[in-house]
């Protein structure tokens, strides 16, 4: 990518300097690679370490509490089963199923689905995740869902 | 065609002996290319999670969300509080950020330089830029400095807004996000997505006119790290007693810091992209350097390093003030061998 204007300027180049002047007291030399070689080494470093360790999560699907796998990296687990009764409205997650959510809500997912009031012929149903919600039914929103959810689990 | 080289011992085939133009001309290019093909590779990689996370939304896939270290950030109050990160947010976030906090004090600021995809993207405006001889825009240094502070608005306004809503909330707005999130591509919604893409259209046009806009006024990663850089240990250093104030490695600074100005060590705006490095043509003038924090906290403000009693005191180095200006009744040694030369 270099284009002559990036070129060093010849008009205004200086002699070459003296022999090397004494560096500032307390510094200590280091080539100049260096720099972005450590920066590569300690960023995908850490990430190479949290993977093994198996703390690279990248997906809620492992961290909330959905069968199992956390830690796994891969972020899988749209087939696995969310234990009965265990969620709340806040753990609700754009990656789940309406049929997982009603398990962990512990509510059925006739009703799941009519708080959702999707259009007729949107076809939503248990294996529809919340973030395709948003597609297919106008003007959805998890966020908004969420009291819903709440209003719908107190009564 | 480039100058003529002579070699060392006159005869065919011996190592031809450069001149001091074209052993800079050789760091320049070498450095070009490496540093544009670690970015290019990090924005391959990036671009494929994307793809990846479009394309098989059943797998589970990471988003580019997931992988932006600005995440740590952002859900770090929330984290530290509440013991559980915003919406979007993951423990991949923390383990980047981790990895970055740890790049950035031991090895400096060089992400923003060699990673940053989205910096990439702006170098490679640049380019497009001078090859189509687009001119430059000049911002004035007083109104630059006061530009530099929006890094910290933009900071400040993402902080409060994603602690109270509990959301990714930077990430409509964030043109990191929306470029290669690849939204725009597998799931379209310019009704919900204009204000991102107008915000997106805006940075990379200025981006055009003024090299790496985003970063030097708006980033807001970009913010902490330059808080964070007076911490570096290895840091672009400028020795005083060596330089000949030539300038030659101001205008290569593709975020406007004036290198040549007489600190010891370059701001913590330096994305370390070692462009001022491999132009400098007088050794040992300014090059890569390990030394403690502190002692650039403590650095006396004065050319050759001896005699005044004038230091930045620690408040002063962490809000990026400049030095107080040298009296006008003192000239510069340095500068004055350079123009007898």
């Amino acid at each position: 990518m270099t284009t002559p204007r990036q070129r060093p300027s010849t008009a205004t180049r200086p002699p070459r300097g003296p022999a090397a002047k004494p560096r500032p007291r307390g510094t200590a030399y280091v080539n100049r690679w260096v720099m972005p070689l450590l920066t590569a080494l300690l960023m995908f470093g850490t990430i190479g370490v949290a993977q093994v360790s198996g703390t690279w999560v990248t997906s809620g699907r492992t961290a909330a509490g959905a069968g199992g796998g956390a830690g796994d990296g891969t972020g899988g687990g749209a087939d696995k089963s969310v234990a009965a009764g265990t969620l709340t409205s806040a753990d609700l997650k754009g990656w789940m199923t309406l049929g997982q959510a009603a398990d962990g809500l512990g509510m059925s997912l006739a009703d799941l689905i009519t708080l959702v009031a999707a259009p007729a012929g949107s076809g939503v149903d248990g294996s529809t995740a919340f973030k395709d919600l948003e597609k297919l039914v106008p003007g959805f929103s998890l966020t908004d869902f969420r009291p819903k959810v709440d209003a719908a689990l107190r009564r | 065609m480039g100058p003529q080289s002579v070699t060392r011992s006159g005869e065919p085939g011996a190592k031809p002996r450069l001149t001091a133009y074209q052993r800079r001309l050789r760091a320049v290019t070498q450095l070009h290319r490496r540093r544009h093909l670690v970015q290019l590779a990090v924005v391959v990689l990036i671009v494929a999670m994307a793809v990846r996370h479009g394309l098989e939304t059943e797998v589970g896939a990471p988003s580019v969300d997931a992988l932006c270290p600005f995440g740590a950030v952002e859900t770090f109050w929330t984290w530290v509080t509440t013991g559980s990160f915003i919406s979007k947010i993951h423990a991949s976030n923390l383990v980047v950020g981790l990895g970055l906090l740890l790049s950035v004090l031991i090895a400096g600021n060089a992400f923003c330089g060699w990673i940053c995809p989205f910096g990439a993207v702006q170098d490679a405006l640049t380019w497009v830029r001078r090859a189509l001889h687009i001119p430059t825009l000049t911002v004035a240094p007083r109104v630059d400095r006061a530009l530099r502070y929006g890094r910290f608005v933009v900071l400040a306004i993402v902080l409060v807004a994603s602690a109270t809503t509990l959301k990714l909330w930077f990430a409509d707005f964030d043109p990191y996000v929306t470029l290669f999130g690849l939204h725009w591509l597998f799931e379209p919604d310019p009704a919900a997505m204009w204000i991102g893409w107008a915000i997106l259209a805006a940075v990379l046009g200025v981006s055009v006119l003024v090299e790496r806009a985003w970063c030097r006024y708006l980033c807001p990663l970009g913010g902490v790290l330059s808080v964070l850089g007076h911490l570096s240990i290895l840091r672009v250093r400028r020795n005083p007693s060596a330089c000949t104030g030539c300038d030659l490695c101001v205008k290569p600074c593709p975020v406007g810091i004036d290198v040549a100005k007489p600190v010891a060590a370059v701001s913590t705006d330096c994305i370390g992209c070692l462009e001022c490095v491999s132009n400098c043509p007088t050794g040992g003038a300014l090059e890569v350097s390990a030394a403690a924090p502190w002692t650039a906290w403590r650095k006396p403000i004065t050319l050759d390093d001896a005699g005044s009693t004038r230091t930045r005191g620690p408040v002063a180095v962490a809000i990026g003030r400049r030095p107080p200006s040298r009296d006008a009744s003192t000239p510069d040694p340095t500068r004055q061998e350079a123009g007898q030369s």
